[in-house]
């Protein structure tokens, strides 16, 4: 360990080159720029900007690229808290309470707190990863298809203790985002589901039609259509500061999100989103006031928030000391290593010692530039919620669907996220929640491909998930958890029977 | 003046603005405008990455930038369908690769036919698949391999991306032709299947080279042979398929250009030289080889015939894998 | 009447025996290969009888939340008439073009504008967008008609 703080100070050297300040500079400023625009991803940005990475320092241009990836994170919740309209699958959770604290005049706060939540989770994250990353790397090796099956299980099951309706009806909306979510070629068969032969539908449906339809665009419905929880037509800006209140309840909420961002960050395939909910979930079980979240609670927002950007830290573990790119960014920056002829595996960190550590290093410092950006943008953000909301909804409409064209370049989204707005828009006069969907709609393909796959490998035998004790322990949890929550529902609902009984 | 009126006047000039500054299109001084390259994947596949490496000297050569555009879907079908209908001006061309050739028999039905439609210009590039094992699977070379697999038949298994994919493809091409039966499992992304082999879920792996040379150089996965006809110059130390007594045995990934058929013939042999001119600079050259792609050239009517042969090869390949049609 | 909980549980219901409808041919599979089918079943068969329950529940509880599950007027919908035109306009007629018209349609969403003000409003937010995404960011979005390049 403090061999690695010494490997650490060397790459603390190489980051603070001034290039290499620069490039991280210009990697965290573009970041940030696509993470709030609409329509422009990472992944599209860092391939754009690839060819050109040939010029630099193979040092220079990965710090400038991860640098791309990270600050999109930061960017990403501040159309989730001003427009509820989430930029990707993790900062869906940011919607829930992000976006009602903007509701209740406290914008400024939320986003504050949200800037001041990643950087937390990116300077915890950079130090968990100083200091146990290539331990944590063996987590996502001793992973089998039938821990997976439990890990997202568990997910799952979270995410419908957390809902804030009915039970019943978010397990309903799970299973409904599982059948979206199945949509398209069968990946073990080739078998065509619910395409109705029609070639677009068989990749599946794309993660921002659906966000933007189930999100955005049903609450611009439901703010047009008026009466009881719409949001007016101005939304008030209130003091931009978190409160000492605010700032005492967030302090913890970012601590344990944080901590579990980075170690489910290292697992390949819907690591983030599982650390964004999961964080949620937990702290509503943590909370005294579980009945305030969903309703603006500060934990439900800076929980999920640092678990989201700590897991964007501690994906790059993975990639550098198992050659495994956890997600489709990552796997650009293995395009990018390659470029200049570094082949990412196990000898990259022994192999080119200043790339590793000033990469890690540069984390840091992307962090600190990222927060010295972010708090002062927040006093502009908050600007633009003073303008009324009759010229505020055809710009966000406008972003909406240039948002969603601008991903695969596709009409046919646009055209999804119109239905996916009427079933939102819908959902929401019956009281159903959109959350639990999207979570299942994310969960559901990976937890069929490890439950076939668990099974294929073991010959049809399910004891699989009961004699590998991860598997096991996982599936148990998963089971405990919406147990623990309504216990004290039970008890709740008994002491107020008794209570008007006296 | 009032507030419409100013805006009014702004988009006006704004479209005039845009209006002259578009350049008309004529066919003798081609380019006169910028060229888009449609890749059928998302960004940052290897088909997009090979698509920015050639777009860049490409633009240099032929002086108007060359533009590549992600159509993703469908199996790289959506982004062939929208160069198969556009306009055969030379300013569309399409970057194939050979599941192009697979999708030609994989899907029922297609909005285009894979080889009259287009009017192939030049190969690009290309790259083996290796087949590689666990680092504890006790077999040395491919030989011990084959004797490993006939000895316990439908015992060892082997990753791939997908069914349908060239991975799984080359896997069953490799089984029948060296008469072992191994089972096929596939995995939803590379960094998927190779962890699973890393950690021993599976014993076997068939993928494209350039995610596996890390792994291979560092001593995780084992490298028993590579599907090409002539060994890989990343890895020289590594047998092809064919010197393990699988005679016959040559199977790459492919990469390469196609405008619409009946595009000007002029325009396909100026593009053509271009191509051929671009990947053979030697920065271009660097940096493809750097990303362990196998740059490669030839003219238009033998890629045509390359496009040909292979459309019928994974049309064979498929029948005999028993893959469903979709 | 019946409450909004009744509803919602005849709605997962009736999606549940849709779901069901659709997938019934699929192959199931056996436990050591399970087919495509097996998982669309599961939740259909799931989702019917989660949404019967629930509808039951509601009926015998009777009171619940009593707020109608009608919309109050079809302002709402003006937006997906806006973003249905967006989708089906651009790639023929460009962002210009379907920016404009698009905006100006869901800006009926709002009885509080003026005719000019929607004009406006459409106009400025089209050649913002237009600027940043199509020029500025260089974003793969078609910016003139067809015919116009041609």
């Amino acid at each position: 360990m403090i061999e690695s703080l010494g490997h650490f100070v060397t790459g603390l050297g190489v980051a603070l080159e001034p290039t290499n300040l620069l490039f991280c500079l210009i990697g965290v400023l573009c970041g940030t720029l696509i993470g709030v625009l609409p329509g422009i991803g990472p992944v599209a940005t860092i391939a754009m900007l690839l060819p050109i990475t040939f010029y630099l320092t193979p040092v220079a241009a990965l710090i400038m690229l991860a640098g791309i990836y990270y600050g999109s994170q930061y960017g990403g919740s501040t159309t989730s808290i001003l427009m509820r309209v989430p930029g990707e699958s993790a900062s869906v959770v940011t919607c829930l309470d992000g976006y009602e604290m903007a509701r209740k005049g406290r914008a400024g706060a939320a986003l504050a707190i949200a800037a001041l939540g990643s950087f937390f989770a990116g300077i915890l994250g950079t130090f968990l990863n100083v200091l146990f990353g290539p331990e944590f790397a063996q987590i996502a090796l001793s992973f089998g298809s039938a821990e997976y099956f439990g890990l997202m299980v568990l997910g799952l099951s979270v995410s419908i203790v957390m809902s804030h309706g009915s039970m019943l009806g978010a397990v309903g909306m799970v299973l409904l985002g599982v059948v979206l979510g199945s949509i398209g070629r069968d990946i073990n068969t080739g078998f065509p589901r619910l395409t109705f032969d029609n070639p677009v539908l068989s990749d599946g449906i794309g993660f921002v039609p659906l966000a933007v339809g189930l999100f955005g665009i049903a609450e611009v419905m439901r703010n047009l259509e008026g009466g009881s929880g719409a949001a007016g037509s101005i939304l008030k800006v209130g003091t931009l500061w978190p409160s000492r209140e605010e700032a005492r309840r967030a302090t913890p909420a970012v601590l344990r999100g944080s901590l579990l961002g980075t170690i489910l960050g290292i697992l390949p395939g819907g690591g983030s989103i599982l650390a964004s909910f999961t964080a949620y979930g937990l702290e509503k079980r943590l909370s005294r006031r579980p009945e305030e979240f969903g309703q603006g609670a500060v934990e439900g927002l800076a929980a999920p928030e640092s678990a989201n950007n700590a897991a964007a830290q501690a994906s790059f573990i993975p990639l550098l000391t198992l050659g495994i790119p956890p997600n489709a960014v990552l796997a650009l920056l293995v395009g990018g290593m390659m470029i200049h002829g570094i082949a990412p595996g196990p000898t990259v960190m022994t192999e080119q010692p200043a790339l590793f550590w000033g990469l890690i290093a540069s984390m840091l410092i992307g962090n600190i530039l990222l927060v010295i950006i972010n708090l002062p943008l927040v006093g502009i953000w908050v600007q633009f919620l003073k303008i009324p909301y009759r010229f505020m909804f055809p710009a966000i409409f406008l972003f909406c669907c240039i948002g969603v064209y601008g991903v695969n370049s596709s009409s046919f989204e646009v055209l999804l996220a119109v239905g996916f707005g009427l079933l939102g828009f819908a959902m929401s006069k019956l009281g159903l929640e959109a959350a639990p969907l999207v979570l299942g709609f994310v969960l559901g393909p990976l937890i069929e491909e490890h439950l076939r796959r668990a099974l294929t490998l073991s010959d049809g035998d399910l004891s699989v998930f009961v004699t590998r004790p991860l598997a096991a322990t996982l599936l148990a949890l998963a089971v405990l958890a919406p147990c623990l929550v309504l216990l004290p529902q039970f008890g709740k609902r008994r002491k107020e029977i008794f209570q008007e009984e006296e | 003046m009032s507030k419409i009126s100013t805006s009014i006047m702004a988009v006006g000039i704004a479209a005039a603005a845009f209006t002259f500054a578009m350049p008309a299109a004529q066919a003798d001084s081609w380019p006169s405008r910028p060229i888009r390259m449609v890749v059928g994947f998302g960004a940052g596949g290897g088909t997009d990455i090979i698509a920015r490496l050639v777009a860049q000297p490409l633009s240099e050569v032929l002086g108007q930038p060359v533009v590549v555009e992600n159509k993703p879907g469908a199996g790289g079908t959506i982004g062939a369908d929208t160069v198969a209908k556009a306009a055969k001006d030379g300013y569309s061309i399409f970057m194939m690769n050979n599941g192009h050739a697979v999708s030609a028999s994989l899907y029922k039905s297609l909005p285009y036919q894979s080889a009259k439609d287009f009017a192939p210009v030049s190969l690009v590039a290309t790259m083996p698949l290796i087949i590689t094992a666990n680092k504890d699977l006790p077999v040395a070379d491919l030989k011990a391999l084959v004797a490993r697999a006939k000895a316990e038949p439908n015992k060892l298994r082997f990753a791939s991306v997908g069914v349908g994919s060239t991975q799984h493809f080359v896997g069953a091409v490799f089984a029948t032709m060296a008469g072992v039966q191994i089972r096929h499992v596939p995995y939803r992304g590379t960094p998927a299947a190779i962890a699973a082999t890393r950690s021993g879920e599976v014993e076997l792996l068939v993928e494209v080279a350039s995610p596996l040379i890390g792994q291979i150089k560092g001593g995780e996965l084992k490298a028993l042979a590579v599907s090409s006809a002539e060994r890989y110059e990343v890895l020289p130390n590594v047998p092809t398929v064919a010197e393990a007594g699988i005679k016959g045995f040559d199977i790459s990934t492919w990469y390469g250009l196609a405008f619409p058929a009946g595009t000007p013939v002029d325009i396909v042999n100026k593009m053509n030289a271009a191509i051929n001119r671009a990947v053979t600079t030697d920065s271009a050259r660097k940096q493809i080889l750097d990303a362990s792609f196998i740059p490669a050239s030839n003219t238009p009517s033998q890629f045509a015939a390359h496009l040909d042969s292979e459309i019928t090869r994974w049309g064979k390949v498929m029948q005999e894998a028993g893959v469903q049609q979709q | 009447m019946m409450s909004r909980d009744a509803f919602a549980g005849l709605f997962v219901a009736l999606l549940g025996g849709g779901i069901l409808l659709l997938t019934w041919r699929y192959p199931s599979g056996t436990m050591s290969d399970i087919g495509p089918g097996m998982v669309l079943q599961l939740a259909g068969i799931v989702m019917l009888l989660l949404g019967v329950g629930m509808a039951f529940m509601a009926f015998r509880a009777s009171q619940g939340d009593t707020e109608s599950i009608l919309p109050r007027n079809l302002r709402p919908f003006i937006i997906l008439a806006g973003m249905a035109v967006f989708g089906l306009a651009l790639e023929s007629v460009g962002l210009v073009l379907t920016g404009f018209l698009s905006t100006f349609l869901a800006t009926w969403g709002s009885p509080s504008m003026t005719l000019r003000g929607r004009i406006v409003c459409a106009a400025i937010l089209t050649v913002f967008v237009t600027l940043l995404f199509g020029y500025g960011l260089r974003l793969q979005i078609p910016i003139w008609p067809r015919w116009f390049l041609a």
